[in-house]
């Protein structure tokens, strides 16, 4: 009966009794077990018998056929070896390569990103910050609100405009949640923010429609002055000019120790919109400045993406998956022109299917195989940060034209952009890419198309 | 090597290997992929040697190449029960040329010894089978080993399904008195 239930032909009333004898027999569960393990020894003993090398050698040259390949051999023997719980994690890890790869840098990213930027996590601790854009002077009592935060808050308190001498306290400002200030600032050459003040765009408009302060900034720009941003902001010795901002993105949190937060969603040549529109905003609610000035991005993705075209491989004879770490995986480094475009060069590695028709000696041959491919080219990539969420999540668009060694390749994708903090970001799009080679005066061209996601660094 | 042909059966890679030599090169290795391993752990197992087993392996394989290009109209359906087939006559001549060397009284497992290596272990297999009657080890292998049903090694051994049966079960009863002591040890 144990026999018969280890061959898997005991009927279930059998089984039924049969392990009610267990239950009930030692010496019966003894033998059981026995049986069992004898099952399983055969069973291990199996999986470690591998024709020898010399053997298959002896057996091809007999025929007349030539050696098989190394890699051939090796699958031989990896099909038949016992894998344990090492060589499966090894497997998986092996095949998984590049989507690992990718995690695990973004994990070492953000890692180090909190272990050295403790302060980002921390901003919070400010009681009088206000994250969500309401205003913190929304009562009737603006000044002493205003004056009561300035003890724990350090404030951008004033402007002034040297030209026409109007100089606006944080006071003014903060007078009435709904006042207007209606100063002139056409003539405006420089603009400095001192001491303690706060600007919120959501609650704090200076409206002047004939000349809001973007155009001074314009203006100045224009005409060469300097607009010093750290004396702007809270006084700041650093030496950060704005026409060096100018193209430059400030949308997240890089930190310059100072007490004011700026957290603007466009270029500021642009959208320098301090008061009116929202884009430039000077808000109380973090101790932070986050000014984003960087020009350049490296980022690496994954590129496991569908084949259009289908190939039945043989497990044994086509060549097989090398599974190096960078197969499936993109390199990217991209200039930042401005906020949003960019170009640079891209490479990666990944496998196609190719199906074609060869003739050899008057007889047509339908081969397929699927080889990986190193690849490389130029890429130009389109953000738009006009549209998006809390300036953290952006959509994105890029193309690459470029080859590799069979033939030209193109590849585009769509997709989302996050940024949580200025130094890392992760993309997450939909990606197609084309590849296109001649042979025998016909020409193919395998489709591939799927998800790709990735993370990098901008500095 | 460049062409795929593992998406065909058997029975279409044997076909093939009557055809021209780089079709039926691709077909044989193909095949040989398939089933290599299965008759050389036939062959080591029934023989118990490694060169003997090298040396029936390799002339199985040739065999079973020329039988499919001597145009035989014979019926193939099943090409690992033609494989193991041509091994164990390779086999059974050998037999006739050579005497079992080993005694069962030579084969002492002490058990003192609380953890023995794995391939120690299969080694200890290995010459449990071997101290098995010809009939009984491979009416073993061919169920353990190769998992083959009843039925097909009692096609093979040109015997009924109720001795198959009957030589598996006293094969399991040898093997497991010989490895009792170990397998007591695996128990507990």
């Amino acid at each position: 009966m144990i026999h018969d239930y280890l061959d898997g032909e005991l009927d279930q009333l059998n089984q039924d009794i049969l392990f009610s004898e267990l239950a009930l027999n030692q010496d019966l569960r003894t033998e059981f077990n026995k049986q069992v393990k004898l099952q399983v020894v055969t069973q291990s003993d199996m999986a470690t018998i591998t024709p020898p090398i010399e053997a298959t050698n002896a057996v091809f040259a007999s025929l007349g056929f030539s050696i098989p390949s190394q890699e051939y051999m090796k699958n031989l023997t990896a099909n038949t070896l016992a894998e344990g719980p090492f060589s499966a994690i090894k497997k998986f890890w092996a095949k998984h390569i590049a989507l690992n790869s990718v995690l695990l840098l973004i994990l070492l990213m953000t890692g180090s990103y909190v272990v050295f930027q403790p302060v980002i996590f921390n901003g919070s601790k400010n009681s009088g910050a206000d994250r969500t854009g309401n205003s913190v002077f929304s009562n009737v009592n603006h000044a002493d609100k205003f004056s009561a935060m300035s003890s724990s808050v350090p404030l951008i308190s004033s402007y002034e405009n040297k030209n026409s001498g109007t100089v606006l306290s944080g006071s003014d400002i903060a007078s009435n949640n709904s006042e207007s200030v209606t100063n002139n600032y056409r003539n405006s050459r420089q603009v400095n923010f001192r001491d303690n003040s706060a600007f919120e765009s959501n609650s704090y408009y200076l409206h002047n429609d004939e000349s809001r302060l973007n155009n001074v900034s314009g203006d100045m720009i224009e005409s060469g002055n300097n607009l010093d941003l750290f004396s702007l902001l809270s006084g700041s010795n650093q030496d950060l000019r704005l026409n060096d901002l100018v193209n430059k993105r400030m949308n997240s949190f890089l930190a310059f120790n100072s007490n004011a937060y700026v957290n603007p969603s466009q270029s500021l040549n642009n959208n320098y919109y301090i008061w009116g529109l929202p884009q430039y905003r000077f808000r109380h609610q973090s101790p932070e400045v986050s000014i984003d000035i960087t020009k350049w991005m490296l980022q690496v993705r994954t590129l496991n993406l569908n084949q259009a075209q289908q190939v039945s491989l043989s497990k044994s004879f086509d060549k097989p998956a090398q599974n190096k770490w960078y197969d499936n995986l993109s390199f990217t480094a991209l200039y930042k022109f401005n906020s949003y475009h960019s170009l640079g060069i891209e490479c990666g590695w990944e496998p196609f299917n190719q199906v074609f028709y060869n003739n050899e000696n008057g007889q047509t041959y339908r081969q397929q195989q699927s080889p990986t491919l190193f690849w490389i080219g130029a890429a130009y990539r389109f953000t738009y940060p006009d549209i998006g969420w809390q300036n953290v999540i952006y959509p994105y668009a890029q193309i690459v034209a470029g080859g590799t060694t069979v033939g030209p390749l193109g590849r585009g994708q769509i997709g989302i952009q996050i940024e949580p903090v200025s130094l890392i970001r992760f993309d997450l799009g939909l990606e197609a890419a084309c590849l296109i080679y001649r042979l025998q005066g016909t020409t193919y061209a395998p489709f591939k198309y799927g998800l790709t996601f990735g993370g990098g660094i901008n500095f | 090597m460049g062409k795929t042909f593992g998406k065909y059966n058997d029975i279409e890679l044997y076909k093939a290997l009557s055809g021209k030599k780089p079709i039926a090169e691709a077909a044989f290795s193909e095949l040989y992929a398939r089933y290599a391993q299965r008759v050389f752990a036939y062959c080591l197992r029934v023989t118990g040697d490694d060169e003997d087993a090298k040396d029936i392996f390799q002339e199985t394989f040739l065999k079973f190449y020329h039988n499919a290009n001597s145009k035989n109209e014979e019926n193939i359906d099943n090409i690992g029960g033609l494989l193991i087939t041509i091994a164990r006559h390779l086999c059974l001549n050998f037999k006739r040329n050579r005497k079992q060397l080993l005694n069962i009284d030579e084969f002492n497992i002490t058990t003192n010894d609380t953890e023995y290596e794995r391939k120690e272990l299969l080694k200890l297999v290995s010459m449990a089978i071997e101290l098995l009657e010809f009939e009984y080890r491979e009416a073993f292998v061919l169920r353990q080993y190769q998992g083959l049903s009843y039925k097909e090694i009692a096609v093979i051994t040109e015997t009924s399904v109720s001795a198959i049966k009957n030589r598996v079960w006293r094969a399991k009863e040898m093997i497991k008195d010989i490895l009792s002591p170990y397998l007591e040890d695996m128990s507990n």
